[in-house]
């Protein structure tokens, strides 16, 4: 580790302080008015607010459609990172045996290719239209019926592939590079031990690329939990009834849409307390994991 | 065990990069080869081709007599020793050693005996349910050994197993090394860039330049005999003395002995210079280095502007600055031609000088 000195007992804490400044007032302060807001059930028009203890959380857990949410998001969590994932996967190691000889020269050149994908996440939705889109057509043509507007769960299966699909590129990115740093000689030692390909991918690949595969897990669910937002709000709207109303989307519905502040930010918490449990295990495993 | 064949082997990598080019070699049964050369002259390449590692370009490349070309690494039977050790860093010393026995399906019982013996005959059996990463240089390089011995391969091939080493396990290393070779009978081909290592271990050396074989022999026939000047001067620490034949110093060091037809260079090792009384080649003593055993004395010579290196023994007592005249042993001078090939009569010509007892004795160069 390398230490600097500085001159100025107060210069380190003068370039930290927009940092720290940025931190407060844009994460902690607003964390801690959800927290405190949870507590309360307000009137629609802001004017009086009554503390209430817990009970905001307790509706939220008597609520049938939001224990519903809780299980809609965990299939849409577990779905995009299977999915996200396990094409990341197998095209890193589709290009990793291309670009086992000359590797930092090609692996720059497949950046833009790699990165490009996350604007084909919009593309797919008008590819699936029922009325416009061209795979939606094909599907009718197969005599497979797709309404993601009517059906619920043709709706959940499109968002997870459209979220899979903008994840899919910085995935490849990291698999790609644990694969990189693999020695080569390890994988023909392993052939030289009578390992087949599909062998020599299970018992020495996969191990070695646990920290990034674990990593990359926790990243994908935060994905999934938590910035699907913005892709949500501008396809399904949470819809079918409610089909795609994954925990994030439900705290805007509640809070924005329903006025009901006090909810929206229970919700907030549990989902902050979600993330914080992500963050923690990631942390731990992480460092049990990466000590081969 | 199993003779290895290698037969017109020639390797193009992409991009036109000549590697190897008509290599000829037979490998008996039991055989320890040892190929040397200097960087990129093509043993790892060769060594590769060997395990099916790289695609054979031109020739044959066979083991016990069946031709392996188109057998992946794993159907040839060969277990291979890496430079960087190659373990797999997320399994025990047990589980690296049982890997290549698992996957050709060995029953379990049999699995465990192979490792204890293997782990007894390298001193590893303290390790066995370590991690590699908690193990030395030179314990990990026992591991990669053990999983080699444990598959009772036909032929183990070692690329540069020693480089990562320091220079005193690199020593003991090499005498496990030697004794495995022994205890096993089994075919070993070796890749080295060090000479001493090669000197030492071989039965045969193998001497590569370029690509190509420059000389194939036992250690004593290259350090005695070498077929060219690249030999003569890659054999040997310091390496044999190279003169223009036709120079005074040349001149001086033949000292009226008939040279074959052709001759360009002379050579001589250092250690068969000796004080003489008269003839020979006179000079001045310059650096002069101490090393125990032995004493290198840098001859400057009139008329030659490369120092005459001659190692003469530990006790001699020779001073900076002091004028000597060194005359060849019987025997010992070589003659090259222009291209740098060791010309045949060569051995036949040297002039007894009588005189001075030699001063010293080495037949091998030291480490
Ligand atoms: N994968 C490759 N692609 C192209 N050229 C290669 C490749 N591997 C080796 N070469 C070239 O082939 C030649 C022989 O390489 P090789 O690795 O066999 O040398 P070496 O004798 O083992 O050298 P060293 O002692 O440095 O290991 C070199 O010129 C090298 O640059
Ligand atoms: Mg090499």
């Amino acid at each position: 580790m390398k230490r600097v000195v500085f001159r100025s007992r107060w210069l380190p804490y003068a370039l930290l302080a927009p940092q720290i400044a940025v931190t407060l007032i844009f994460f902690f302060w607003p964390a801690l008015r959800a927290i405190e807001s949870s507590f309360f059930i307000e009137d629609a028009f802001g004017f009086a607010r009554e503390f209430v203890a817990f009970e905001n959380y307790a509706r939220l857990f008597a609520d049938a459609g939001y224990l519903k949410s809780f299980r809609t998001t965990l299939i849409f969590g577990v779905g995009v990172t299977a999915l996200a994932m396990s094409i990341a996967l197998a095209l890193a190691v589709a290009a990793n045996r291309v670009l086992q000889a000359t590797t930092l020269y090609r692996t720059l050149i497949i950046w833009p290719y790699a990165v490009a994908p996350a604007l084909a996440g919009v593309i797919w939705f008008f590819l699936m239209n029922p009325s416009l889109g061209i795979v939606a057509y094909w599907l009718d043509l197969l005599g497979y019926d797709w309404n993601h507007y009517q059906n619920g769960d043709q709706a959940l299966l499109m968002v997870i592939v459209a979220a899979a699909w903008k994840q899919i590129s910085y995935n490849f990115l990291f698999f790609l590079a644990g694969l990189q740093s693999i020695p080569k000689s390890m994988m023909e030692a392993a052939a030289i031990d009578r390992a087949g390909p599909w062998r020599r991918f299970w018992t020495i690949t996969f191990p070695l690329l646990s920290p990034t595969t674990f990593f990359l897990l926790v990243i994908n669910f935060v994905y999934a939990f938590f910035e699907t937002f913005a892709l949500i709000h501008a396809t399904t709207s949470g819809g079918p009834s409610d089909s795609t109303s994954i925990l994030v989307f439900r705290v805007y519905q509640t809070g924005f849409v329903g006025q009901d502040y006090g909810s929206s930010a229970a919700q907030s918490v549990i989902l902050m307390a979600l993330v914080i449990g992500l963050t923690v295990i990631q942390f731990r495993y992480v460092e049990r994991r990466v000590n081969y | 065990m199993a003779t290895v064949d290698l037969e017109g082997l020639g390797k193009s990598y992409q991009g036109g990069v000549r590697a190897v080019e008509g290599v000829d070699l037979s490998i008996a049964d039991g055989e320890f080869i040892v190929l040397v050369g200097p960087s990129g002259c093509g043993k790892s390449t060769i060594l590769r081709m060997i395990a099916g590692l790289e695609t054979v370009s031109d020739g044959e490349v066979r083991i016990g007599g069946a031709v392996v070309n188109r057998l992946e690494p794993g159907e040839r039977d060969i277990a291979m020793v890496f430079q960087n050790y190659a373990l797999y860093p997320h399994m025990s010393v047990r589980a690296n050693m049982a890997y290549g026995l698992k996957n050709q399906g060995t029953p379990k019982d049999e699995i465990a005996r192979r490792i204890a013996e293997a782990a007894r005959t390298l001193q590893l059996e303290a390790y066995l349910d370590r991690k590699p990463r908690q193990l030395s240089g030179g314990q990990r390089q026992r591991v990669a050994m053990g999983r080699a011995i444990v598959r009772d391969p036909k032929a183990f091939l070692f690329d540069e197993p020693l480089s990562n080493l320091d220079a005193k396990l690199r020593s003991e290393l090499r005498t496990e090394i030697k004794s495995l070779h022994r205890r096993l009978g089994a075919t070993f081909i070796y890749v080295t860039h060090d000479q001493v290592e090669a000197m030492s271990l071989a039965d045969r050396i193998v001497l590569m330049n370029g690509g190509r074989i420059e000389q194939i022999g036992t250690p004593m026939d290259l350090y005695a005999r070498p077929a060219s000047r690249f030999v003569a001067e890659f054999i040997g620490t310091p390496p044999m003395n190279i003169l223009p034949a036709e120079s005074p110093a040349g001149r001086a060091l033949a000292a009226g002995a008939r040279l074959p037809a052709g001759t360009e260079w002379l050579g001589v090792r250092p250690e068969a210079l000796a004080p003489a009384r008269t003839g020979g080649l006179t000079g001045q003593a310059g650096l002069i280095e101490a090393l125990g055993a032995d004493m290198l004395v840098h001859l400057i010579a009139e008329g030659h502007d490369h120092p005459v290196v001659l190692r003469l023994h530990g006790a001699a007592e020779v001073r900076e600055g002091e004028r000597l005249t060194v005359a060849p042993e019987p025997g010992s001078l070589r003659a090259f031609d222009g291209e740098g090939r060791a010309l045949a009569a060569a051995k036949t010509f040297a002039k007894r000088l009588g005189a001075q007892p030699r001063a010293v004795s080495c037949g091998r160069p030291a480490t």
